[in-house]
C-alpha cells in the first residue's frame, strides 16, 4: 500500500455489499463501475465475488476504495449475505425498474438492513436497466413513497440514498458511487486510522467508530491506485 | 495277490472249462482276475493291473476267512445247474468286450460296479464294503447255487436291476444308471444284496436332475445350494429327492416293503440295506423319533432286576425272622406259663433265664429248642468266632459272646449303644405291642394279656434282626407321621425364604436410601421381587393344601384337624410377614421409580436442549447453507491464491478476514447439525 503522508492525501477503505434479487443486475452495476465493461450474458454469480475500487474526490483529496462483496440474488445464497453485511459501511440494494417484485425484493433487504446491519450503514436503494424504461413497473413516484415513509419512520436519521442507473448503457453508476462515498463518514476512518496507525502500525479495516470520531485536517494528496 | 493266486490254483483242479469260468464269476467280483488270466487275452491282464490296487483293502478286511470261505465256494461250483453257466459264460464275454472296448474302465471287484477313477473305487469300497463287514461276510456264506438262480431271476427282468444299482454310486445317479444299462453284467448285484428280491431298494422314485442349464438347488427347506459335482448331487433313497453333499451324508436301514409298494421303507428287521439318505429322512427314522433309543442304554429294566433280587431277599429275611420270633414266642410263652403255674423249673428255662439276665452265656447254658428256632445250622459255633459279626469287636473276658435268638449269630452285648448297639435283651411286651397281629399259637393268643404283661419274657436280640421285625411296623408308623413332618417341613422351607427375604429388603433399602448405585439397587429390587413372588407362591401353595375357603373363611381341612392350630398359626405368620414386607418393598420402590422418572426428565431435557429437535426440513437448510459456505469459502481461497499471485495485497487482508468468518460460521453450522452433518 502506498503510504501517503495524512497531509498530502485522505485514504479511506469501506466495504460495500449488494443486495438484490437475483437478475437485476448487480454484478453488471459491479462490473460497470469496477471495469467500466457490460457483459449481455454474464452468468449467475456464485457465492459472494469480490472486486475492489476506489474513486477519489478532488475536492476533499480523499481516496475512497471500496472492497465490494457482489452477493449472489439467488435464494440459495440468500445465507451468504447476512455475513457481508454484517460489517459493511455500505449496502446497495438493487432492483430491476421493470421488475416490481425486484422492488419489493430490495424494501425486504432494506428492512433486514436495518434490523440486522450496524447502525450507520449507508443505504442505496438503486433501481437498475434504466435503459429498460419503456418497460418500468417500477414508477420513481413510487420510490420516492416509499423513502419519505421510511424516513419519518426512522426518524430521518439515516437517509436512503435512491437512484437509477443503466449498467448497459453506464449511466448514473459512478453517481451512485460517489453519493455514497459523499455519505460514507469518511473523516472519522481516516482520523482513526490515522490513530490505529500511530498506535500499533496496523491498518484498521474500514470500521467506523462513531464515539472515537475527531476531526483531523489532512494535507490533500494524490490517490495511490491499485 | 497271494489271495488270488490260492484260488487259481483250486480252480485249476477242476477240469471243466466252463466249470472255471462259473467259478470265476461266482466268486466274481472279489476274485475276477485270477479266472480272467487263465482263461483271457492280454487286455484282460492290463484291465487286471487297473483293478489291482484295490484288493487290499479287501484282504485287508476279512482276511483268512474269506479266504477259505471262497475255497469253498469254488469246490462247491461244479455242483451248480448247468443253465447258469451259459449265461455266466455270456456275461464274461460281454465284460471282456467291454473291457477290450474301454481299457480305463474300473470295476469294483466286490459288486462290479463301474467306476471312473482308481479314487472313485476307493472311496466306493470304503463307503459300501468296508463298513458293513456282516454284510461281505454274509455274502461269502451264501452257496453259489443261490446266487446263480437269482441272477436267472435279474435276466428275466433287466429293468428292474437297471433302476436298482446300489448305493454306492457317487457320480450324478442318472447317468450311472444308463451306463450300468448298457454294459452291465446283472450279475454284480447278488454279491451285494444278498437278500431276496424285494429287499432291493429301487430308484423309481429318484427325482431326475434338471438339465444342465437350469441348475436345481438342494431341496432341503433351508439349503439353497445349487448342485453340482462341487456342491455334490445325490438323491436320498428314501424320498428320491436330490440334495447336497451336507444334506445326504446321512446313512439309514431301508428295505423295500414286503407287500409290493414302489417305495422303500425304514428298515424294522435288521435286514434291510444301509443307504444313503437326507438329512429329513434321517430324523424321521422311528427309532430316532422315538427318542434317544440309539444313543443310550436303557438300564432300568436291568435296575429293576437287580432291585428286584435284593428286596425280595430281603424281605424273605423278614419273613424267616419274623417266623422264628412267633416260634420263640410261643415257645416262651408257653415255657414260662409252665414254669410258673406247675413251679416247674425246667433246665432250659432255667438256663435261658440266667443267660437272658446275666452276662454269663454259655453254650451249655442256652436251651436245644432256642437253637432250633434259629436253626441248628445257623447257630454260630463259639469256637472261631473272636469278633462280633456286626461291629466286629474283639471278644474279651468282659466282653463275652451272645448269640442272637433270633438269627443264631454270636453278637456283642451292647445295651447303651456304645458301638453299634449289636444286641439287647428285648422285652418280649415291646415287640408284641407292636407285632400284635402275627400268627402266634392259639395259646398265646388266649394269653395275650399275661404274656404281654409278664415282665419276665424277654430274649437277646441282635439289632439287625430287631429291625428286620419291625420293618412293616416302622414303615407304618413312619407315614402316620408323614404329614406332621410335611408341615414342618414347609415351614423350614418358608422360614429360610423368610430370611432371604428380610435380608433383601434390608439391602435394598440401604441402596435406596444410599441412592449411589443404581444399578445394584435395580438389581436387588429385581431379585426381592422374585424372592417374594416366590413366597407368595408358596403361601397359596401351602393355603390350597390346608384350607378349605368356606364362605370366605380359612377351615383347616379335616384331614388336618389334629395340626389346626400349628397350619393355622404358620398360615398366619407367613401372610402377615407378606403383607408387610410388599408394603415394604413398596415404599422403597415408589421412591426408586420416581427418582428414576425424574433422571429420565432430566436426561430428556437434555437430549432436547443438546439436539433442538431438528426437523428435517431444518436439516436439509442448514446442510443447504454449510454447502453454500464451503463452497463460498472455496471461492474466497482461490481469489486469496490470485491476488496472491497478482501481488495485490490490499485486497488479500480482506479477503483472508473473510474466509475466518466463513471458518468460523462453518464451524457452527457443523455444530448445530451435529450427526446429520456430511
Amino acid at each position: 500500500m502506498a503510504e501517503v503522508s495524512p497531509t498530502t492525501n485522505r485514504f479511506a477503505q469501506f466495504k460495500l455489499v449488494l443486495l438484490g434479487e437475483s437478475a437485476v443486475g448487480k454484478s453488471s452495476i459491479v462490473h460497470r463501475f469496477v471495469k467500466n465493461t457490460f457483459d449481455d450474458l454474464r452468468e449467475s454469480t456464485i457465492g459472494a465475488a469480490f472486486l475492489t475500487q476506489t474513486i477519489t474526490f478532488p475536492e476533499t483529496n480523499t481516496t475512497i476504495k471500496f472492497e465490494i462483496w457482489d452477493t449472489a440474488g439467488q435464494e440459495r445464497y440468500k445465507s451468504l449475505a447476512p455475513m457481508y453485511y454484517r460489517n459493511a459501511n455500505a449496502a446497495l440494494c438493487v432492483y430491476d425498474i421493470t421488475s416490481r417484485s425486484s422492488f419489493n425484493k430490495a424494501q425486504d433487504w432494506i428492512k433486514e438492513l436495518k434490523r440486522q446491519a450496524p447502525e450507520g450503514i449507508v443505504i442505496a436503494l438503486v433501481g437498475n436497466k434504466s435503459d429498460l424504461a419503456e418497460d418500468r413497473q417500477v414508477e420513481a413516484d413510487e420510490v420516492e413513497e416509499y423513502i419519505q415513509q421510511q424516513t419519518s419512520e426512522e426518524d430521518g436519521n439515516s437517509r436512503i440514498i435512491t437512484s437509477e442507473c443503466s449498467a448497459k448503457s453506464g449511466e448514473g453508476v459512478l453517481e451512485i458511487f460517489n453519493s455514497i462515498g459523499r455519505a460514507l463518514p469518511v473523516e472519522e476512518v481516516i482520523n482513526a486510522s490515522s490513530r490505529g496507525r500511530s498506535a500499533g502500525g496496523a491498518r484498521q479495516q474500514g470500521g467506523i467508530d462513531l464515539a472515537r470520531a475527531r476531526r483531523q485536517q489532512a494535507a490533500a494528496a494524490n490517490s495511490s491506485c491499485c | 495277490m497271494a489271495y488270488g493266486a490260492s484260488t487259481t490254483i483250486d480252480q485249476s483242479g477242476g477240469s471243466n472249462s466252463k466249470q472255471k469260468l462259473k467259478s470265476k464269476r461266482v466268486l466274481g467280483s472279489p476274485f475276477k482276475s485270477p479266472g480272467i488270466k487263465l482263461t483271457e487275452s492280454s487286455t484282460v491282464t492290463k484291465d487286471d493291473t487297473l483293478k489291482s490296487p484295490t484288493p487290499p483293502t479287501r484282504t485287508n478286511t476279512n482276511t483268512t476267512d474269506s479266504e477259505t470261505s471262497s475255497i469253498h465256494d469254488a469246490r462247491a461250483v461244479p455242483n451248480s445247474v448247468p443253465m447258469e453257466t451259459s449265461s455266466s459264460l455270456n456275461q464274461t464275454q460281454s465284460s471282456n468286450h467291454a473291457s477290450s472296448n474301454q481299457k480305463q474302465i474300473i470295476t469294483c471287484p466286490i459288486c462290479n460296479e463301474e467306476m471312473v477313477s482308481l479314487y472313485q473305487l476307493n472311496q466306493h469300497i470304503d463307503d459300501t464294503h468296508s463298513s458293513d463287514s456282516n454284510t461281505s461276510a454274509e455274502i461269502k456264506r451264501i452257496s453259489p447255487k443261490k446266487k446263480s438262480i437269482k441272477m436267472d431271476l435279474f435276466d428275466n427282468n433287466k429293468g428292474f436291476s437297471l433302476s436298482d444299482v446300489s448305493e454306492s454310486s457317487v457320480t450324478p445317479p442318472p447317468q450311472t444308471i444308463s451306463r450300468n444299462g448298457n454294459n452291465n453284467s446283472p450279475a454284480h448285484h447278488i454279491q451285494h444284496h444278498h437278500s431276496g428280491p424285494k429287499s432291493r431298494i429301487t430308484r423309481s422314485h429318484w427325482k431326475q436332475q434338471s438339465t444342465l442349464t437350469t441348475s436345481s438347488i438342494c431341496s432341503f427347506p433351508t439349503c439353497n445350494k445349487t448342485l453340482n459335482i462341487k456342491n455334490g448331487i445325490t438323491n436320498c433313497r428314501k424320498c428320491g429327492l436330490l440334495f447336497c453333499n451336507e444334506h445326504s451324508a446321512y446313512k439309514i436301514k431301508l428295505i423295500m416293503p414286503l407287500d409290493g409298494g414302489n417305495l422303500p421303507i425304514y428298515d424294522s428287521t435288521g435286514e434291510g440295506t444301509w443307504c444313503k439318505s437326507c438329512q429329513t429322512c434321517y430324523y424321521d427314522k422311528p427309532d430316532l423319533k422315538q427318542g434317544t433309543a440309539a444313543w443310550s442304554r436303557d438300564l432300568t429294566s436291568q435296575f429293576k432286576q437287580k432291585r428286584q433280587e435284593s428286596s425280595d431277599e430281603s424281605s424273605l429275611n423278614r419273613n424267616k425272622i419274623q417266623k422264628r420270633f412267633i416260634k420263640l414266642t410261643n415257645y416262651l410263652a408257653e415255657s414260662n406259663t409252665k414254669k410258673s403255674t406247675q413251679s416247674f423249673v425246667s433246665a432250659a428255662v432255667a438256663d435261658w433265664w440266667k443267660n437272658g439276665t446275666s452276662n454269663r452265656g454259655g453254650v451249655s447254658n442256652i436251651d436245644e429248642a432256642e437253637k432250633e428256632i434259629s436253626g441248628l445250622d445257623n447257630w454260630q459255633d463259639d469256637t472261631g468266632i473272636s469278633n462280633c459279626s456286626i461291629c466286629f469287636v474283639k471278644f474279651s473276658l468282659l466282653l463275652r459272646k451272645h448269640h442272637c435268638r433270633l438269627c443264631g449269630k454270636i453278637v456283642c452285648d451292647d445295651p447303651y449303644g456304645y458301638r453299634k448297639s449289636c444286641s439287647i435283651v428285648v422285652p418280649l411286651s415291646n415287640l408284641l405291642q407292636r407285632l400284635s397281629n402275627l400268627n402266634y399259637s392259639k395259646y398265646v393268643k388266649s394269653n395275650w394279656e399275661t404274656t404281654l404283661n409278664d415282665e419276665n419274657l424277654k430274649f437277646r436280640c441282635c439289632v439287625d434282626c430287631k429291625n428286620a421285625l419291625l420293618y412293616d411296623w416302622k414303615l407304618n408308623h413312619v407315614s402316620t407321621n408323614s404329614d406332621e413332618e410335611l408341615i414342618f417341613n414347609t415351614y423350614e422351607l418358608k422360614l429360610i425364604q423368610k430370611h432371604q427375604i428380610e435380608i433383601l429388603l434390608q439391602k435394598y433399602e440401604q441402596l435406596v436410601r444410599a441412592n449411589n448405585n443404581v444399578e445394584e439397587e435395580i438389581k436387588v429390587g429385581n431379585k426381592l421381587v422374585i424372592q417374594l413372588k416366590e413366597f407368595e407362591q408358596s403361601t397359596i401353595q401351602f393355603r390350597d393344601k390346608y384350607f378349605n375357603v368356606e364362605d370366605g373363611k380359612l377351615n383347616v381341612k379335616i384331614v388336618y384337624e389334629t395340626y389346626k392350630r400349628l397350619i393355622m398359626n404358620i398360615h398366619q405368620t407367613f401372610v402377615i410377614f407378606l403383607q408387610d414386607s410388599i408394603i415394604q418393598y413398596k415404599q422403597l420402590n415408589d421412591i426408586h421409580r420416581d427418582r428414576e422418572e425424574a433422571k429420565l426428565k432430566e436426561v430428556e431435557q437434555k437430549k432436547q436442549e443438546q439436539v433442538p429437535s431438528l426437523s428435517k426440513k431444518q436439516i436439509r437448510e442448514l446442510r443447504e447453507q454449510l454447502m453454500v459456505m464451503n463452497e463460498q469459502k472455496f471461492m474466497v481461497e482461490s481469489l486469496i491464491q490470485e491476488y496472491t499471485k497478482a501481488r495485490r495485497f490490499d485486497e488479500l487482508q480482506a479477503l483472508i478476514e473473510n474466509k475466518k468468518e466463513l471458518a468460523e460460521v462453518i464451524d457452527k453450522l457443523e455444530l448445530q447439525l451435529g450427526e446429520f452433518g456430511f
